[in-house]
């Protein structure tokens, strides 16, 4: 019984991944968006070295949290319009597990492009090297906290109409504390400072995340499918 | 035991609660404006004005039993969600929903008199306080409850997305109250603790005390009172609802 | 107003003006009450309107039989 549980975890996984793989077209889309966010902002606050530097820990991770809300609805969408997010649900395994396949792959096609692209960003912003390296680690470890917080509030608005604006309502008051601790990690850390509590208090977040995230997640997709 | 069992049951039938909370609503009513009366008294009038602050204090007679209201019915809304999931009780799920408008009308409450409070105290309308700002998220998970119940047809499906959305809002308070008590230390350092009264008079405390209880009163009215009017508007084709309004 | 409990007197002027920082108090103490108030009027209009239009499909029902 738990064999097959592995395998229909893996087999969900490699099946997602082969699917964006597909399309992959369609899954550079939020990338290009995070990049040009990042890109918007010395056009908003003028060329200025030093202002940009200090505010830069900020505008990624705030380009970062809108890149993965624009790309959270594709976790359930295409699964909900063709059905194959029935047959989850009425699949002899637990949903829950196979939700967290289906957030793992997300992560692995959306979140983790970002965390490549963002020492480049860094880099245009002025941002020193220690400091980026801190910066990476803090998207290691906290886009897949806003992946799994958001397959919450996709999965109890897959069925609506107008779920995007509600989307970003339901998501963003729960991701302020992973902004809170990663783009302090790595202000502190461009100040010189040890950034390591920072670092444990974002990777409690991910434990807390991938162990409770998924229950609530299943209990709204078999609602959104009632 | 088997008694309270048996009533509780009873309360679950639509027609029973419309009619029980019916008798009940006068008595609430003459306790919540008993007891803001007294409370305003003591506040207003009765307590001495604050050393430090003077009058301007008075405005915690509204602030912090808002504040704590805004608290205590997130997570009531909440326990009646998950209470409404688990054991499919209609009238938990009804709990659960009509909560949430007088609780964002608390949180609201809540930081608009902090910022009327803050404006002579700290010269600005509004901080970066810790409190404040934790009620500012507050208020946009509120935001989110209500936006999601409207937004979905069919009602007793919202009602229970309503529900987990509330039960996950209620592991992430502590969490965002947390974090932002700490990014709110390590940004302005420790000093705004003006609306912290590590001591207070007697005379000022009681008076905060009876508004808190007052507050909890007039939740318990308002809720009572959407409760009836989802009752009707739920079940408008029964016969108890016929009856009432006079038809058979 | 009477005599406070401080042992000092105030007088109705004094309470209103609430040494300067009357906009503040009575501002706040005015929005909490038009809040409250609107809370619990608004259900009772809800409950009214449910009742008028569960009344009138009744009514628009008989005049068709």
């Amino acid at each position: 019984m738990n064999d097959s549980l592995y395998l229909a975890f893996w087999s969900l996984l490699r099946r997602d991944l082969l699917i964006t793989y597909r399309n992959r077209a369609q899954a550079i889309n939020p990338l290009l968006f995070f990049v040009l966010v990042v890109i918007l902002f010395p056009f908003g606050v003028g060329p200025d070295v030093v202002l940009l530097k200090t505010m830069a820990p900020g505008i990624i991770w705030v380009a970062a949290l809108l890149a993965a809300l624009l790309s959270l609805d594709s976790i359930f969408r295409s699964d909900f319009d063709d059905g194959f997010l029935e047959q989850l649900v009425l699949s002899p395994h637990a949903l829950s597990v196979l939700v967290l396949a289906k957030v793992i792959a997300h992560w692995l096609v959306s979140g983790f492009p970002l965390v490549l692209v963002a020492p480049l960003l860094a880099v245009f912003l002025g941002m020193p090297a220690d400091a980026i390296a801190v910066l990476v680690l803090t998207l290691l470890l906290g886009t897949p906290v806003l992946s799994l917080i958001g397959a919450i509030g996709v999965a109890l608005t897959v069925g609506l109409r107008q779920g995007g604006i509600i989307l970003a309502l339901l998501v963003f008051p729960l991701y302020i504390p992973v902004l809170i601790f990663a783009s302090n990690a790595v202000q502190m850390a461009m100040a010189g400072f040890a950034v390591s509590a920072q670092l444990s208090m974002l990777a409690a977040l991910l434990l807390l995340a991938l162990a409770l995230a998924p229950l609530p997640a299943a209990a709204a997709l078999r609602m959104s499918l009632s | 035991m088997n008694i309270v069992m048996k009533w509780i049951h009873l309360l679950g039938s639509p027609p029973y609660f419309y009619r029980f909370s019916g008798k009940l609503l006068p008595w609430l009513t003459v306790i919540c404006v008993g007891l803001l009366v007294w409370g305003l008294y003591g506040g207003l009038v009765q307590a001495p004005a604050d050393y430090q602050q003077s009058d301007a204090f008075r405005i915690i007679y509204v602030h912090v039993p808002a504040a704590w209201m805004s608290l205590f019915i997130y997570v009531s809304m909440a326990i009646a969600g998950a209470i409404g999931i688990i054991w499919h009780v209609k009238m938990a799920e009804i709990v659960c929903i009509t909560s949430a408008p007088i609780g964002a009308m608390f949180t609201f409450l809540a930081l608009v008199t902090g910022s009327l409070w803050g404006k002579p105290m700290w010269g600005t309308w509004w901080v970066w306080d810790a409190r404040l700002t934790s009620e500012l998220i507050l208020l946009f998970l509120y935001f989110g409850v209500i936006a999601l119940y409207r937004a979905i047809e069919d009602k007793r499906m919202a009602a229970r997305a309503v529900a987990i959305l509330a039960l996950v809002g209620l592991v992430n308070i502590p969490i965002i109250h947390y974090s932002v008590e700490w990014w709110n230390t390590l940004h302005q350092g420790p000093t705004v603790t003006k609306f912290d009264k590590p001591s207070m008079a007697t005379s000022m405390l009681i008076p905060l005390l009876v508004m808190a209880i007052a507050f909890k009163v007039y939740y318990f009215i308002a809720l009572l009172l959407r409760m009836r009017t989802e009752l009707l508007q739920r079940e408008r084709n029964s016969k108890w609802v016929k009856e009432l309004v006079g038809l058979s | 107003m009477g005599e406070g409990t401080g042992g000092f007197v105030m007088s109705i002027n004094e309470f209103f003006n609430m040494s300067g920082y009357a906009s503040y108090v009575w501002g706040s103490f005015g929005l909490a009450f038009v809040m409250l108030v609107w809370q619990i009027v608004q259900p009772l209009m809800e409950k009214k309107a449910i009742i008028e239009s569960i009344l009138k499909n009744q009514l628009r029902r008989r005049q068709r039989q």
